[in-house]
């Protein structure tokens, strides 16, 4: 699972450094934007005994052309069991999130992307990978602060241990400061995420919902 | 009133206006060298008409200058229309306006018996009477001087302004009264007149008859004064471009909203059997978004662009660029143009 992890980050990487070594010609048209996080989990599953805190970093990038955005999003949480007594096992939680945005207005925005959670080790909670089809409005504070909520639908949802999740939502709400002109970004991104996993055995059907509160802060510039 | 007394009242108004005609002629005449002519002059002043003409008359058989020519014909056109003898005075008056045309007298001063005598030799004579050229200061081609003159009969008149040997046409026609010439001072190739003396000469002629006088003037040149750029235009002052827009709570409200609808919608798809997570993170975040909106709503807000009035400033630079560029090229234009003076200068002759 730990090659999972490696490979995901692997591909960000890929991603960055195509965006990054666009000649400056090219970027002219773009605004590309690298921001590393502090990232802070809540994890819970099944029921209230499965719950997890933790830590961990991220990076995001987003690229834009015209009304168009492209975002990717990636985040390793080390999560550990709320109640030590349980027996719980802790997991590492890999998460990338992927997804091009359209611009109807300065406001509002569509989105189209993807999600892909795994977990190391895989046994110790499910793996998540889902479609997400959303939309978002942005509204600037002040000149150079912009705030964001964010709220999508997670369809097509496959999770390692098996099942479907016809309900699945997001919601997030999003801080961004541009600091020297733009060049400096300090971010801050909460995301709230409830996927009603149902599995079925013998013929009966188990509601195993998922939820994950996640906490992303960061600082990076924009070029 | 009785006849005698009736008689005596008439004699002395025409021993007053007569006084008075000659006080009037006397203020205005020039010294006498000559003695014959002297004595004429005081014999006319001591009303001794019969005294004054034939004194008159000596001197002009003598050698007198113009101006005492000119004086000797004034007493017996005076003398003789004092004595009733209004062809002999109309005569002498009209010898006398040839010698001095611009001579006149004060018909509020002077006996009427007078003043006819003098019209009838106004109206026996061609004469170019009370030449006058302006003082005047103007654009070469652009602005004219006047001259002035009166002609007493309806002639040709030809008037020229002669430097040296050369002579100068200004205007050709058939006159009478008084005519006010404008004259733009230009060669005849449309070229300013070059600086310098000239005598403007104006000369009538009709019949046998002519008659010409004469203005001395002095042409003087100079350049053009250029007009200097301007930097603001009058009653219209630069506004400024930015300013602080009143306090909103827009962004506080925009803040409270997105954090609310954020709060309300993880509180409603948050899974009971889960359990009540921390939501530190959602606290974490709402509350920067909250302090961001605080700060915004309490901060004294930024200057904007005042879009009005930077166009207000556009228009207003655009107007004096354009003013500029006008005075720029009326500036190339003045660069080339002349000023020209014109000066009369003192009358040295007489009419002829």
């Amino acid at each position: 699972m730990r090659r999972t992890g490696g490979r995901a980050v692997g591909r960000a990487a890929v991603v960055l450094l195509a965006l990054t070594a666009r000649p400056p010609d090219r970027l002219s048209a773009q605004h590309v934007a690298l921001v590393p996080q502090f990232v802070v989990g809540d994890y819970r599953e099944q029921s209230a005994g499965f719950a997890y805190g933790g830590i961990g970093f991220g990076a995001g990038v987003a690229a834009r052309w015209r009304r168009f955005t492209g975002e990717v999003q990636y985040a390793s949480v080390d999560y550990e069991p709320d109640d030590d007594g349980a027996g719980l096992q802790s997991f590492r939680a890999v998460r990338l999130d992927g997804g091009l945005r359209y611009a109807l207005s300065g406001t509002v925005a569509v989105e189209l992307g993807g999600i892909r959670r795994e977990m190391d080790p895989e046994a110790a909670a499910q793996s998540l990978s889902a479609v997400r089809v959303g939309a978002r409005l942005s509204q600037l504070l002040a000149p150079g602060a912009r705030v964001t909520l964010r709220g999508a639908y997670l369809a097509a949802a496959k999770f390692s241990g098996g099942g479907s999740a016809p309900f699945a939502f997001e919601v997030g709400l999003g801080f961004m400061g541009e600091l020297a002109r733009g060049r400096v970004r300090l971010t801050a991104d909460y995301d709230f995420q409830h996927v009603g996993r149902k599995t079925e055995a013998g013929g009966t059907e188990f509601s195993v919902p998922i939820q994950e509160w996640l906490l992303r802060a960061g600082a990076g510039v924009a070029f | 009133m009785t006849r005698a007394a009736g008689i005596a009242r008439v004699v002395l108004a025409l021993a007053l206006l007569q006084s008075a005609g000659r006080a009037a002629w006397a203020q205005a005449a020039p010294s006498v060298q000559n003695a014959t002519l002297r004595r004429a002059v005081r014999a006319y002043e001591t009303l001794d008409y019969r005294q004054a003409i034939p004194l008159a008359q000596a001197a002009l058989r003598e050698r007198l200058s113009g101006a005492e020519r000119g004086r000797a014909y004034e007493i017996l056109g005076f003398a003789y229309s004092g004595l009733d003898s209004l062809i002999k005075g109309a005569e002498a008056f009209r010898q006398a306006l040839l010698i001095n045309p611009d001579m006149r007298v004060d018909p509020a001063r002077t006996s009427p018996r007078i003043t006819v005598a003098f019209d009838l030799a106004l109206k026996q004579s061609l004469l170019v009477r009370e030449l006058r050229v302006d003082s005047t200061r103007i654009v070469g081609g652009q602005g004219t001087a006047l001259i002035r003159y009166t002609v007493t009969q309806p002639a040709r008149v030809r008037v020229t302004a002669v430097a040296g040997t050369r002579t100068i046409a200004i205007d050709s026609g058939v006159a009478t009264g008084q005519i006010n010439l404008p004259w733009p001072v230009l060669l005849p190739d449309g070229n300013p007149l070059p600086a310098g003396n000239y005598t403007v000469v104006v000369q009538a002629a009709a019949g046998t008859s002519s008659f010409s006088a004469s203005q001395p003037i002095r042409i003087e040149r100079g350049s053009v004064d250029t007009l200097p750029h301007i930097t603001a235009l009058p009653e219209y002052q630069f506004r400024p471009e930015t300013e602080i827009p009143p306090r909103s709570w827009r962004p506080f409200g925009l803040a409270f909203l997105y954090t609310g609808i954020a709060v309300a919608g993880t509180l409603a798809l948050e899974s009971g059997d889960l359990g009540d997570g921390a939501r530190r993170e959602l606290v974490a975040v709402g509350g920067v978004t909250l302090g961001v909106g605080l700060v915004s709503l309490l901060r004294k807000p930024a200057p904007q662009p005042a879009v009005a009035n930077i166009d207000f400033n556009n228009l207003l630079r655009d107007q004096i660029a354009r003013r500029n560029a006008e005075t720029a090229r009326d500036n190339v234009a003045r660069r080339r143009q002349v000023e020209l003076r014109v000066i009369p200068l003192p009358k040295t002759g007489v009419g002829r």
